[in-house]
């Protein structure tokens, strides 16, 4: 048997009851392997995706489908960082993934 | 924390929205099922709760500073199903890979305690039993101010 997470969707279901994602610009805080990401972002217009640990981004990288490779992009990167280097109002969503 | 939301604030555009899920301010249970029931169940040792209540403290404080306001908020159950205890507890070793706070020796004297006596009852429950974690987790949709 292999982890079976959240397999009755709860999480997604629920998000999905809040946000709109179509046409907007996202930024996820801490994906860790993209397990939330790959269920929203072909709705979104652009996905940003952050985590300040690597073997997470490597693993996120690896599973996002091709035709997701154009519009989410994941960063291996601290918030703090992230947003040091980022100019104001980029994104309609921000997404504090488990990791506030 | 309340930095971080700070920054967050800044990044967004005006009308832009957070979403911020987090588990609740209580220990996640460990659980047993079979056949569809939870046969099982017991609070995990956690030092995470702590945490939490930090973060709900900041994103109340910049509330009620102005940046945001919360516009709709639920709770799901969020549970990792696995079928042995071993295999559950590495990967949520793994999925906490990024937490750098020092481990408590105490804590992790428990976690071990509770652990064997699970695995022991998931191999006397026989057939098809799993073993899962579960969290009762907050999301809330808070508006940019």
């Amino acid at each position: 048997m292999t982890i079976k997470l959240d397999p009755q969707g709860n999480e997604t279901q629920t998000l999905f009851s809040l946000v709109e994602f179509t046409g907007q610009r996202v930024l996820e805080i801490g994906c860790g392997d993209g397990r939330l990401t790959g269920h929203y972002a072909r709705r979104a217009a652009h996905v940003t995706a952050i985590d300040p640990f690597s073997r997470g981004i490597e693993r996120a990288r690896e599973k996002l489908p091709d035709e997701l490779g154009d519009h989410v992009a994941f960063h291996n990167i601290a918030f703090e960082d992230f947003a040091a280097a980022s100019v104001p109002s980029l994104f309609d969503i921000v997404i504090l993934s488990w990791s506030l | 924390m309340v930095h971080a939301l700070e920054n967050i604030h800044r990044l967004l555009k005006l009308n832009g929205r957070l979403i911020d899920i987090h588990p609740f301010a209580e220990a996640p249970l460990i659980e047993i099922h079979q056949g569809g029931k939870i046969v099982f169940a017991e609070p995990v040792p956690a030092s995470a709760v702590e945490d939490i209540q930090h973060a709900e403290n900041a994103l109340a404080h910049v509330i009620q500073l102005g940046l945001f306001a919360v516009e709709r908020a639920s709770e799901f159950d969020f549970r990792i199903y696995a079928s042995s205890v071993t295999e559950l507890r590495d990967f949520l070793v793994e999925a906490d890979a990024y937490d750098d706070s020092p481990p408590d020796e105490a804590i992790a004297a428990q976690e071990q305690e509770l652990a064997a006596r699970v695995e022991g009852l998931l191999r006397a429950t026989g057939e098809g039993a799993e073993v899962a974690h579960y969290e009762q987790v907050h999301i809330a949709r808070l508006a940019r101010l």
